[in-house]
Parts: C-alpha cells; sequence; structure tokens
C-alpha cells in the first residue's frame, strides 16, 4: 500500500514538473499581483491588517490555480487508467499531498516576496512562518475535495473559486487576525489560531478522504 | 392539511405570546421581543443545513433519490430562514448597537454560511444535467455540514463578539426566566412545524421536477 501510494505520489510530481503547468501559473500569477499592489502602492500601505489581507488573499488566490491537478486527470482521460493501478484512496492521498506541497511552497514564496517587495516588518518571525504553514496546508486540504468535485462536475475556472472561498473563509480569516498580530509590536499568543487550523484542516481531510472514492467511482 | 391548521394554531397563539402576554426584558425593553422570533429563525436555519446534510449522507450511503429531493428541499428551507435571521439580526443590532452590520464574529459566521450555500446553489445549477451530479452535490453538503460547527461555534468564539451570549450557551443553560422561556420555546415549536410544512411541498415540487426531466430524457 504505501510503494503504491509513493509511486503514485511521484508520479504526480514527475507529471507536474514535466507539464509545469500548476507550477508556472502559481509562480506568475503570485509574482505578478504583490509587484503590481507594490507598483501601485508605491510601498505606502501601513496598516499590518490590510498587509495581511493582501498577503492571505494573494496566496489564496494562487492556490486556486492548484486545481488543474484534478483537471489534467479529466482532460487526458487518464482517471480510468489510474483506477486500474490505485485505489481512489491513494489517488486522493496523493494529491492531497502534492497539493500541499504547491501550497506551502506558494505560501513560503508569496510571502517572502511580499515582505521583500513592501518592506514589511515581522515582529513574530516564529509564529508567522508556522502560521503561514499550516494556513496553506488548511487551504490546500479544504481545497483538495472541492477541486474533484469541480473536475468531475467538468466546470473550471469560477465554480472552483465559488465553491472553495465559503468554506475556506473561516482559515483565511484566523490567519488574517493572526499575522496581523505577527505584523504588529504586540505580544501575543498564536496557539490557538494554530490549533483552529488543524483541527479544521484535520476534520476536513478525514472527510474528504471518506467521500473521495463515492465520486471517484462514480465518474 | 392537519398540519397546516395545527401550525396555525400555534404560530397565533405564539405571537399573541410574544406581542402582548409576555413582558418585555429588562434594560432591553420592547425591542427585546424580537428575540422570539430571530432565535427560533436561526434554530431552523441551522436544523435545516444538518437534515440537508444527513439527507446528503444518506443519499451518498444508499444512492436513494428520495435523499437527495429532501436535502435539496431542506438547502432551500434553511437559506430562506437564514436570510430572515440575518434581518431580524440586522433590525435588532440597529437598535441596540446603532447600525444594521457591525462584523460582529457572529453576524460574520451566519453570512458564511448563507455564502456556502449560494456556492451549493451554483454547483446544483451547474451539475442539474449531470449523471452524477446528485452525488456532487451531496459530498459538498457534507463537507458544508462538517465545516459549520466551524463557521457558527468555534470561529466566533476565538473573538471578541457584541453579541449577548447565546440562549443555548457552552454550560447548556438557558438563560431566561420561565415566562421568556416558555415563549421562546413555543415560538421555536411553531418555526419547526413551518420547517416540516415546507419540506413536505418542496419535496414534492423537487420530486416533480425530477420525474418530469426523467421523461424529456
Amino acid at each position: 500500500m504505501i510503494k503504491a501510494l509513493v509511486c503514485n505520489i511521484i508520479k504526480d510530481f514527475r507529471i507536474e514538473f514535466r507539464s509545469k503547468v500548476v507550477i508556472s501559473l502559481i509562480l506568475s500569477f503570485s509574482v505578478m499581483v504583490t509587484i503590481s499592489i507594490g507598483f501601485a502602492s508605491g510601498g505606502m500601505i501601513g496598516s499590518p491588517m490590510v498587509h495581511a489581507i493582501l498577503l492571505w488573499v494573494i496566496i489564496f488566490f494562487s492556490g486556486m490555480n492548484t486545481a488543474h491537478i484534478f483537471y489534467r486527470e479529466i482532460e487526458e482521460n487518464t482517471a480510468l487508467f489510474n483506477l486500474m493501478y490505485y485505489s481512489p484512496e491513494h489517488i486522493f492521498i496523493s494529491k492531497l499531498f502534492v497539493h500541499c506541497i504547491i501550497m506551502m511552497a506558494v505560501a513560503v514564496i508569496v510571502g517572502l516576496l511580499y515582505l521583500f517587495v513592501m518592506d514589511v516588518s515581522v515582529y513574530n518571525p516564529l509564529s508567522f512562518a508556522i502560521l503561514l504553514l499550516t494556513g496553506s496546508i488548511a487551504l490546500a486540504v479544504c481545497t483538495t475535495i472541492i477541486a474533484a468535485i469541480t473536475a468531475i462536475a467538468q466546470a473550471r475556472g469560477g465554480l472552483f473559486t465559488i465553491l472553495s472561498f465559503p468554506i475556506t473563509l473561516p482559515i483565511i480569516t484566523v490567519a488574517i487576525k493572526s499575522t496581523t498580530q505577527c505584523f504588529s509590536k504586540e505580544i501575543f499568543s498564536s496557539f490557538s489560531a494554530i490549533l483552529f487550523l488543524l483541527a479544521f484542516s484535520t476534520l476536513l481531510g478525514v472527510v474528504s478522504y471518506i467521500l473521495f472514492p463515492y465520486i471517484w467511482r462514480e465518474f | 392539511m392537519i398540519l397546516i391548521i395545527v401550525d396555525a394554531l400555534v404560530m397565533l397563539v405564539s405571537l399573541y405570546l410574544i406581542f402582548i402576554w409576555v413582558p418585555p426584558a429588562a434594560i432591553l425593553g420592547e425591542t427585546s421581543r424580537i428575540v422570539y422570533l430571530h432565535v427560533p429563525l436561526a434554530w431552523v436555519a441551522t436544523l435545516a443545513f444538518v437534515v440537508a446534510g444527513l439527507a446528503a449522507i444518506q443519499y451518498i450511503r444508499k444512492n436513494t433519490i428520495a435523499s437527495i429531493h429532501y436535502a435539496r428541499s431542506s438547502v432551500h428551507v434553511g437559506f430562506f430562514f437564514s436570510i430572515l435571521t440575518v434581518i431580524t439580526g440586522s433590525l435588532w443590532a440597529k437598535v441596540m448597537w446603532g447600525s444594521y452590520w457591525n462584523w460582529d464574529p457572529r453576524e460574520t459566521s451566519i453570512t458564511l454560511l448563507l455564502l456556502v450555500y449560494i456556492a451549493y446553489f451554483s454547483l446544483h445549477q451547474i451539475v442539474r444535467t449531470n449523471p452524477n451530479g446528485a452525488m456532487l452535490e451531496s459530498v459538498y453538503l457534507v463537507i458544508a455540514l462538517v465545516a459549520s460547527p466551524f463557521l457558527i461555534f468555534v470561529a466566533p468564539r476565538l473573538y471578541s463578539s457584541l453579541h449577548p451570549e447565546p440562549v443555548i450557551n457552552t454550560q447548556g443553560a438557558i438563560l431566561l426566566d420561565t415566562e421568556m422561556r416558555m415563549v421562546l420555546l413555543i415560538s421555536v415549536a411553531a418555526f419547526t412545524l413551518l420547517y416540516i410544512i415546507l419540506m413536505k411541498i418542496l419535496f414534492k415540487i423537487h420530486k416533480l421536477d425530477y420525474l418530469s426531466n426523467e421523461d424529456e430524457s
């Protein structure tokens, strides 16, 4: 089982790095939006909350491009072929793993780029780093099953954002509030926010794992 | 028909008790009467979304078409009651806090819940002709059911709120005196019966819609 899972994960990463569709989409989107905000504002945004909102909005919309990992299976008609070799559970875990890694990379790249372009000071770097990672994992976990739904519904683009936004809004809200505190000088504990993000993503991850075979087999 | 007559009677009694019989709450005054409408509406909205989620689980497990009709009907009723909850809450907020909308965590959470189900309606419209559409809708409703407690109960408690302690709170106690509690419970019963009636009507509509689509195809 582990071997099949690892093979599937390696296969997904190989396809992704060969095609570079998701990576190029995400990188170009995040870099362009961050630099555009920097140009438009001239680096004059002062409020930590505005910085936190912009940062998480960029991360969220950059992450919306990762749904391609499921669209690819449908477009290239490889979904049925995959089912012959891997169980739906294996497919889900490998997609989730790839999605989490891509989202974490997105969060780190966007986070660093944003801090550099907008010249934002981080007063609690450890909490900020943990928030970026847990927030991006939570976003990836919640949107993986939504990406599968939209891929099977053969409705690209808009529907994925519409379905994902309300479900992920608690994550974004909690992440924004805690990131605001990281950007301001006040002393705070991000423990409850991180716990919330982990609990939310764990629960949705487990439920998505249980539900995924029903939609993937039906397809 | 009997259910409609019973509910009409309970609703009339409830309205009499709310606007004439029960005394106004201390400090809050006459405006407190809106609580007997706001809380039952919020209760029915929550109940409707839970029922929709449970019916969706039933559809996923058994693949019975009646379950998805129940889920769809319940979402529609829940959405309608959520809007009424937001309206009554905003009216009360205007009187008590001076503004219809205050971005209070609890106001935000009910709006998030509305957004979840607005998104569901978009999905429903897109997949209604898809042979796997009902399964996709069901999976989304279960995801929404799992996410909802975080929206309603957890996220608002992470931050300070203007909203009073909920009537049914973390201690599991109803913080109302006997008369107010009785009126509230009667009002909850009246609105719950209304929910059942609306569910029955919408179930028939969804069933007819499904049968007519079957005939066309």
